[in-house]
C-alpha cells in the first residue's frame, strides 16, 4: 500500500448542534436540536439527542412527548454562526496542510503527500486537539491512501470512540477490514437505488463492491463516477477534487411559512429560490444547463389532495445569471401550478453544472456581456453591504426577514451585540 | 470618433478588496517639492492586528457582574479571549464550569486547581482528585480588556 500520499477527511462532528453548544455553555452535555429553515424538522442532533432515538429529519410535532420529557432544547437554524465557525475551522485546517479543500460546510479534505515520516495518528490528534481547543468544535480525522478510503477511515473514527476521533488506514489488512464493515448503503456517493441493485446481486459490503463485482459491470451500470469509487476505495486513488465538486447539483428550496395556493406568492419564492441557487453557482464559479422547479404539497395531511409535480428546462445557453434562471424557474412553475391545491413547498434545483470557463460556444446566441457584470457588481454589493441589499423586483424585499427563526440563538462571532456573556457573579 | 470594442481586448483583473489594508495618504505627487515626510511613511495601525494574534481562535464576551473588579474588569467590558493560548498559573481565563462561562484567575497549587475572583467579597473556587465540577473546560485566555470610558 502507498502511504507517501494520504489523504486526510476531516469531518465536523454533529456541526449545526456543536455550534450551538459553543456559544451557550448550558448546552453542554444536554440533547440539542437544530430546526431547518422557518423551524419545519430537526436537521441537527447532539450525541445525546441521537442517544434518545431521534431522527434525522423528525418534525418537532410529531414527537412532543419525548421532546418535552427530555428537557430537548430546538433551536432555530442560526447560519450566520456556522458559516462562520465553518470558515475558522477551515482556516485552522489550513495551518496542517498545504493541500487544503472544503468539500461541505462541515467536511475538509486535506491531502498528506510527503509526509512519511509522520506519525498521522498523532497529526491527526493534533489537528482534532487544536480545532476543539480554538472553536469548540469536535472533529474526526480519517486517513487514507484514496479519497473514498479516507471517508470510511472517518467513519470508522467516529463510530469507535476508542479511536480517539482518528483513524489512519495504513496496511491492506486495515484496509480489509474497514472494507468488510462499510456496508454499501454507507459508502459515499452510493444511493438508494444503486444499494437496492446491488443488494440483490449479493453485494452486501464495500468489500463485496471491490472484490466481487468486474470493473466492466460497475462502468456499465454505474458509469465512470462508480468505477473511479471501486478503485479509490481498492486504495488507487482515482477521485480527485475537481471530481467530488463538479458532480454537484444544487438545490433551494424552503417550506413556506403556511401552506398556500396563492400564485403570487409561490411566484415570487421561485424567482427568490432561483436567485439564491445562481448565487450559490457564482461563489462556486460555475453555471448550470438545466434547471428544475417542483411543487409539493403537505405529505403529512392525507385528507388533502397531493401535488408533487416537477419539470425541468435546458437552457439555452449554460448561465448563472439570477435574471435567467429566475425567469426560467417562473415558467416551470406556471406549467405545474395547479389552483386546487395548497402547498407546501418550491423546490428549484440547478443541473449539469460545469465550471464557468468551460463554457460551450452557441452560435446564434450567447449570454448577454452586460448580465455578467451586473451580476458581478450585484456579488459585490451583497457581499459587503450584507445580503439582500440589492434584490430583483420579482422579489419581496420583505421576504428575508420574514424566514421563522423563534428560537434563534447568538450569532457570537459575527454581531457585536450578541457576544457571549462572561459570568463574573461566582 | 473611435467606438469601442463590445468586449476589452485586456482582461482586466479584479483586485481583492474583502480585507483592505489601510494606507495613509501620501502628500501630492504631481507638483511642487514632495513632502520630507513621504520618505518615513507608515501604514496605520490596525487595532484587530495589534489585540488579535489568533482571529480564527479569538472571540469577545461581555462581563457580567463584578467578581473580578481588582484586576479591571467591570461590568459590560468587553473581553479579547484567545482560544489558541492555554491558560497558565497566573493568568485571567475563561473556564466553562458547570454550563457558564466564567473569568478566573488561575492558580495552580500543591496538586489543586485554583480558580481566584479578584474581588474580597467572592471566594476562590478550589478543585481537587475529590472535588471537581461535572463539566470543566479551559477555553481560552483573556489578552485584552477593551473599556468604555464612561462620565462621572
Amino acid at each position: 500500500m502507498n502511504t507517501k500520499e494520504m489523504y486526510a477527511l476531516v469531518d465536523c462532528n454533529n456541526f449545526f448542534a456543536s455550534c450551538e453548544i459553543s456559544g451557550d455553555p448550558k448546552l453542554f452535555g444536554k440533547p440539542v436540536g437544530v430546526l431547518s429553515n422557518n423551524d419545519g424538522n430537526i436537521i441537527a442532533r447532539s450525541k445525546e439527542l441521537k442517544d434518545l432515538g431521534v431522527a434525522m429529519g423528525a418534525p418537532p410535532f410529531l414527537i412532543k412527548d419525548v421532546l418535552i420529557a427530555n428537557k430537548v432544547e430546538l433551536l432555530s437554524s442560526n447560519y450566520e454562526l456556522y458559516g462562520d465557525l465553518s470558515q475558522r475551522v477551515f482556516n485552522i485546517l489550513c495551518t496542517f496542510s498545504p493541500d487544503t479543500e472544503r468539500y461541505s460546510i462541515d467536511e475538509v479534505f486535506q491531502k498528506y503527500f510527503g509526509f512519511e515520516y509522520f506519525n498521522l495518528k498523532e497529526h491527526g490528534t493534533k489537528i482534532k486537539d487544536t480545532v476543539y481547543r480554538c472553536t469548540g468544535i469536535p472533529v474526526c480525522v480519517g486517513f487514507a491512501p484514496t479519497k473514498a478510503l479516507a471517508k470510511v477511515a472517518n467513519r470508522i473514527a467516529k463510530k469507535f470512540a476508542q479511536l480517539g476521533g482518528v483513524c489512519v488506514i495504513d496496511t491492506e489488512a486495515k484496509r480489509d477490514w474497514a472494507l468488510r464493515w462499510t456496508k454499501v448503503e454507507d459508502i459515499w456517493g452510493i444511493g438508494r437505488a444503486h444499494t437496492r441493485r446491488l443488494d440483490a446481486l449479493g453485494i452486501k459490503t464495500a468489500y463485496d463492491f471491490v472484490n466481487k463485482l468486474p470493473e466492466e459491470w460497475v462502468r456499465k451500470n454505474m458509469t465512470i463516477v462508480g468505477l473511479r469509487l471501486q478503485r479509490d476505495l481498492s486504495g488507487k486513488s482515482s477521485i480527485f477534487f475537481e471530481d467530488i465538486k463538479a458532480k454537484k447539483n444544487i438545490v433551494s428550496s424552503r417550506s413556506f411559512a403556511q401552506n398556500t395556493n396563492d400564485f403570487e406568492y409561490m411566484r415570487e419564492r421561485a424567482y427568490t429560490y432561483a436567485v439564491n441557487a445562481a448565487e450559490k453557482l457564482r461563489r462556486d464559479n460555475s453555471q448550470c444547463a438545466e434547471i428544475t422547479v417542483q411543487v409539493q404539497t403537505n405529505y403529512f395531511r392525507e385528507d388533502r389532495a397531493q401535488d408533487f409535480e416537477a419539470q425541468s428546462m435546458k437552457l439555452e445557453y449554460p448561465t448563472n445569471s439570477s435574471i435567467q434562471l429566475g425567469r426560467a424557474a417562473v415558467q416551470i412553475l406556471e406549467r405545474i401550478y395547479k389552483p386546487g391545491y395548497l402547498y407546501k413547498k418550491v423546490v428549484v434545483m440547478l443541473h449539469k453544472i460545469s465550471p464557468d470557463d468551460s463554457r460551450q460556444l452557441t452560435l446564434f446566441r450567447n449570454e448577454k456581456p452586460l448580465e455578467k457584470h451586473l451580476m458581478k457588481v450585484i456579488d459585490q454589493i451583497n457581499r459587503r453591504q450584507g445580503r439582500h441589499t440589492v434584490m430583483f423586483g420579482a422579489q419581496d424585499t420583505k421576504e428575508p426577514i420574514k424566514m421563522k427563526r423563534s428560537n434563534l440563538s447568538k450569532r457570537y462571532t459575527t454581531k457585536w451585540d450578541e457576544m457571549l456573556t462572561i459570568n463574573c457573579n461566582k | 470618433m473611435i467606438k469601442l470594442p463590445a468586449k476589452p481586448a485586456i482582461d482586466f483583473y479584479e483586485i481583492d478588496s474583502s480585507n483592505p489594508v489601510n494606507l495613509p495618504f501620501v502628500g501630492n505627487i504631481s507638483h511642487g517639492f514632495p513632502l520630507p515626510s513621504d520618505d518615513y511613511m507608515d501604514r496605520l495601525i490596525s487595532l484587530d492586528e495589534q489585540l488579535i494574534k489568533h482571529p480564527d481562535a479569538t472571540i469577545m464576551g461581555r462581563v457580567s457582574g463584578n467578581s473580578m473588579r481588582d484586576a479591571g474588569l467591570q461590568e459590560g467590558d468587553v473581553l479579547i479571549i484567545d482560544r489558541m493560548l492555554k491558560v497558565e498559573n497566573g493568568e485571567i481565563g475563561i473556564f466553562r464550569i458547570d454550563g457558564e462561562y466564567l473569568c478566573k484567575r488561575l492558580v495552580l497549587a500543591d496538586g489543586r486547581v485554583e480558580l481566584h475572583p479578584e474581588n474580597k467579597r467572592f471566594k476562590p473556587m478550589v478543585f481537587d482528585e475529590n472535588c471537581m465540577p461535572t463539566d470543566f473546560m479551559c477555553v481560552g485566555r483573556v489578552t485584552y480588556i477593551i473599556k468604555k470610558v464612561q462620565k462621572l
